[in-house]
């Protein structure tokens, strides 16, 4: 008879031994249908899905899985448990996400210690390029877009105007807001107003603040570094403060759509964008046939995400079916192979890892040319 | 297929050395490698705990001059203020950002996430409470309770997140511990394997390399030290053992050779000796045998005379028996038996002298009676010394033995004895003194004689050296003397006397045992009457004899026995008698027509082997070498003629029992 001591020996090594199997059976063994996964918010995800469907039906493209995920939340937490969930399925070599810079960030180390490529839609925090070799993203870092401001700043207003400043005191509001305060600083305007605003905290009594301090600022343009989702919360109260003052946002308010259902006071309000939609017959196109679909104009984020799902399914396409198969696939865009043509313009990145990617600046329309949301 | 380097001895100690210092500095290289690893390691851990620590510093150091900047803003807008707030929230948040990109497990990850969106919240609050101050300077106890409550979290989360790291860190020293025990128990491990290892290899190596060829080379040297030069030592192993197994081999064939030289050349140096030996052996013989023929006039004129006695007494016997019947025994005896015994003797013992003399023998040195045999040689030549007037004086010779061999020396004394006689002979009148000086270890024979004495001295020993004339020596004679007298480990000398003559002084080696037997029986026996026996019964003898004479004597002295006898006249028909009767004792003379009595013997042998044992030889040749072959063991069954009644008698007794 077997002792105690002796039984539990044996079952740790049975349970062992079944790991080890497992293992064999699952993760450690070559990927013979890759998997791809999509940790994204919003019509993004819809996005991903057309794009998968897309080079289905162009054919040639190997058997794969895809494993997609909401993102209900930009919260560090949530990122690091999505990513984590992704991580386990077995066979994930890859994943488009996420849908902003704090989650994209919190979860690059999952992805990295993993070995699974990430390519990120629409992150554009400056630390993002140091998430990890397995990190990439479909947009600039945030300290061009901070030029870029500043620049449309320089060109809209005179030397002197007065600047209000909203951030959001998270990885992408604090990066933003250092290259557009070092850019601002190059000319001659001042910046009364600097105020930070964590996200998701829309308390009336904390926007009453916010707005009273830009009313006693008298700004003459505001720049919103900050997310679609508070600039609708802000918006009221700033307009009624402020009037028309113009409101030049970042990229993330590019995602406006979402939210903004006929709101008149969003018309005039303009962002940083990386993709016009406008632009080619082949944007146009799939705008009609995204909106067609889904009930929705696609934002420049979707544009971005269906190219980035396009970009790996290309890779996994020539062969590449492991993170760092694709992770080299990636860096031999624009030397050893061709720059991918994506909708939002060829996709190629930089010794660095960063994609070259030039902005743009986009005006919210009124509700009347707007499309009408489902 | 396996190929052998041939490599020298140096070259694989060389190798060898090199393969242990290679081995050595790898292990200690492994070893000081994993040690410097696990140093490194232990260093790295300790400054990354140091690094989390101050980091830590920075950002509670940071909060708190946050939270302190809050609680000393007024109403009045300070910008330096605001400076110190944002300086301190960059440093709090560049320190969250380090805590980002170290390796941190999930939980310690989410636990930075937490501090990192609290100090977001907080500063947010912080800056509100600061603004509101400023604006309207209203109470904003409120918001900075906020903000402090925010500060208290992040803290809170900071010392979760402290914990949780140090426990890492804890359990990442405590891995490193028991991996730097593994490391130090592996490194020893390896260097003790490698020291085992090392000293196996050694002593393999020596073993097969040094030892083994050594024991090959040993094994060989025994081998030709026994005798056995056909033994080769293998050529193998290294350059220098090769070369010692060659040059070994070569000089063990070269033995061989030499060896079988030395045989063939000691076989021939045996034949020759052997040959030289006969020829001397014919040289001696022929010399004794040129002596008697030199010595027979004399030699007839020392036998004639005593027969001329034994003859005369005879005759005068016979008269007196057949004159005077009455003539009493006693008186018989005295008056012609025993002149005429006498005389007998004298002859019996020149004769066996004679025979001894010419007798061819074998050159065994040995212990010789001196005086005997000198006087062998002065029976054969007293009447020649006596005819011509010269003195030989031997009376100074002691009764000593020497080692010597009887023959040779006999014809020694005979040659010095002759050659003193013909210079002396001449003049009519002469002497010749022999006599000796004795030591523990060597007897000196000095001849002295009154001659004219040598011509020249030193050369008397030559061969064919000779002052005599043509016709008359050899100029062998005193060439073999110096010859024999080698022989014996002795020494001769020749030299003038300072009072005239010449002197010859023979040195010999002292022995201590006494000669065998051999020497002519000179003993003068007085005569006693003849032993009469009365046998219990009536024992048969068989005399075997071919000349009358003789069987009559047989008879008439067996018939003292009290014994049958029957007498063969030949060796057939002895045989026949045998076939019918049974005889206690054989009696047989050697030379005989057809078959002689060693044939008998030898058949008796076979066909009766008891009577061997009583079978008693009578002959006048008792030197024959056959003779003393077939007698050999027994001693008893040989009888010379001429030979004594009593003895006769006496022996014939024994074997009757």
């Amino acid at each position: 008879m077997l002792s105690s001591g002796t039984h539990g020996w044996l079952a740790r090594l049975a349970r062992t031994l079944t790991a080890l199997l497992v293992c064999v059976h699952g993760a450690c063994a070559p990927a013979d249908r890759p998997v791809l996964g999509v940790a994204l918010a919003g019509s993004s995800v819809d996005a991903a899905r057309l794009a998968i469907r897309d080079a289905e039906a162009q054919g040639g493209l190997p058997l794969i899985d895809t494993v997609v995920r909401y993102e209900r939340g930009s919260e560090a937490g949530l990122a690091i448990a999505l990513a984590r969930d992704l991580v386990a399925t077995p066979g994930l070599i890859a994943v488009v996400g996420h849908s902003n810079s704090p989650s994209s960030l919190a979860a690059a180390p999952v992805y990295n210690s993993a070995k699974v490529l990430q390519l990120a839609p629409t992150s554009t925090a400056v630390l993002y390029s140091s998430a990890g070799p397995y990190s990439y993203r479909m947009v600039p870092p945030d300290d061009q877009q901070g030029t870029f401001l500043a620049a449309t700043v320089h060109e809209m207003f005179p030397a002197g105007a007065r600047v209000a400043l909203f951030y959001v005191n998270d990885d992408y509001g604090r990066g933003l807001r250092a290259s557009v305060l070092h850019a601002l600083a190059r000319g001659a305007y001042s910046v009364p107003l600097d105020i930070a605003h964590v996200e998701s905290d829309f308390r009336p009594e904390v926007i009453a603040h916010a707005t009273r301090a830009a009313k006693e600022a008298r700004p003459d343009v505001v720049l919103w570094l900050s997310r679609s989702l508070a600039l609708h919360a802000y918006l009221p109260s700033l307009r009624m403060a402020l009037g028309n003052t113009p409101i030049i946002g970042g990229d993330a308010l590019s995602t406006w759509p979402q939210h903004v259902q006929g709101d008149e006071r969003w018309a005039g309000v303009q962002h940083v964008d990386f993709v016009d939609l406008d632009a080619s017959v082949a944007l146009r196109a799939f705008a009609s046939r995204f909106e067609a679909e889904f009930g929705v104009r696609p934002s420049g984020a979707d544009v971005l995400t269906y190219d980035a799902v396009r970009v790996l399914l290309a890779g996994i396409k020539s062969g590449a079916n492991s993170g760092p198969l694709l992770r080299a696939h990636l860096r031999s865009l624009g030397r050893s192979r061709s720059a991918f043509q994506g909708l939002a313009g060829p996709v190629a990145f930089t010794e660095q890892g960063e994609v070259m990617r030039g902005h743009l600046l986009v005006t919210v329309p009124p509700p009347s040319v707007r499309p009408v949301q489902p | 297929m396996r190929r052998s380097a041939r490599r020298s001895l140096r070259q694989r100690v060389l190798v060898l050395g090199g393969v242990v210092a290679l081995v050595t500095a790898i292990a200690l290289s492994v070893v000081l490698y994993l040690g410097a690893r696990q140093q490194a390691a232990l260093a790295a851990s300790t400054a990354a705990v140091i690094k989390e620590q101050r980091i830590a510093d920075d950002i509670i150091r940071g909060v708190m001059r946050q939270l302190a900047v809050v609680s000393v803003s007024t109403a009045r807008r300070d910008s330096s203020l605001q400076l110190k707030f944002s300086d301190a929230g960059a440093d709090v948040y560049d320190g969250l950002r380090q805590y980002l990109f170290l390796s941190l497990s999930i939980p310690e990850r989410l636990l930075i996430e937490r501090v990192k969106e609290e100090h977001q919240r907080l500063e947010v609050s912080a800056e509100r409470a600061m603004r509101l101050l400023q604006s309207n300077g209203s109470s904003t106890v409120s918001v900075r309770e906020e903000a402090v409550g925010h500060a208290l979290s992040l803290l809170s989360a900071l010392d979760e997140f402290l914990r949780t790291r140090e426990q890492a860190v804890a359990a990442l020293l405590l891995e490193q511990t028991r991996s730097l025990r593994y490391v130090s128990v592996g490194a020893a491990l390896l260097v003790a394997g490698f020291a085992a290892g090392g000293t196996l290899l050694t002593a393999r190596f020596l073993q097969r390399r040094v030892a083994a060829p050594l024991a090959a080379l040993r094994a060989a040297t025994e081998q030709i030290g026994r005798g056995n030069l056909d033994v080769r030592v293998p050529v193998r192993y290294d350059d220098e053992f090769r070369s010692l197994a060659h040059g070994f081999n070569k000089m063990s064939s070269n033995l061989a050779q030499t060896r079988a030289d030395l045989e063939r050349r000691n076989a021939s140096l045996s034949e020759a000796l052997q040959q030289v030996r006969t020829a001397q052996d014919e040289l001696v013989q022929s010399e004794k045998l040129g002596a008697i023929g030199r010595m027979t006039a004399g030699l007839a004129h020392e036998l004639n005379n005593p027969l001329a006695t034994v003859l005369g007494y005879s005759e005068v016997l016979a008269a007196v028996l057949q004159d005077h019947p009455d003539t009493p025994a006693a008186e018989l005896q005295t008056a012609y038996v025993e002149p005429i015994l006498q005389e007998a003797r004298r002859s019996r013992l020149l004769v066996r002298s004679l025979l001894q003399f010419a007798r061819r023998s074998d050159a065994d040195v040995g212990p010789v009676a001196l005086r005997d045999a000198l006087q062998v040689a002065l029976e054969l030549r007293r009447f020649a010394f006596t005819q011509s007037n010269v003195t030989l004086d031997t009376s100074e010779v002691p009764d000593v033995t020497v080692v010597a061999e009887r023959q040779r020396l006999q014809a020694v004394f005979l040659n010095l004895m002759n050659n003193a006689l013909d210079v002396m002979a001449e003049r009519g009148h002469g002497s010749l003194t022999v006599r000796a000086t004795t030591t523990s270890e060597r007897v000196q024979l000095l001849f002295d004689d009154d001659g004219p004495g040598l011509a020249a001295p030193d050369r008397v020993f030559e061969a064919f050296y000779t002052t005599k004339g043509v016709g008359e020596g050899t100029g062998l004679g005193l060439a073999l003397v110096a010859r024999f007298m080698e022989s014996f480990g002795g020494s001769i000398s020749a030299e003038n006397r300072s009072t005239g003559g010449a002197r010859f002084v023979l040195t010999f080696a002292r022995s201590s045992e006494p000669e065998d037997a051999g020497a002519p029986d000179g003993s003068q026996h007085q005569h006693a009457g003849l032993q009469v026996r009365e046998a219990v019964r009536r024992q048969q003898v068989l005399v075997v004899e071919d000349e009358a004479p003789l069987q009559r004597l047989h008879r008439s002295l067996l018939a003292r026995l009290d014994v049958d006898v029957q007498v063969a006249h030949s060796v057939p028909a002895a045989k026949e008698l045998l076939s019918s009767t049974p005889f206690d004792v054989i009696i047989s003379d050697v030379r005989m027509p057809g078959e002689s009595g060693i044939d008998f013997y030898r058949w008796i042998s076979e066909v009766h082997p008891s009577l061997t044992a009583r079978f008693l030889f009578v002959t006048g040749d008792a030197e024959a070498p056959e003779l003393i072959e077939v007698a050999l063991g027994r001693s008893d069954a040989l009888l010379r003629k001429p030979f004594d009644a009593r003895e006769y008698l006496a022996r014939v007794g024994q074997l009757l029992g």
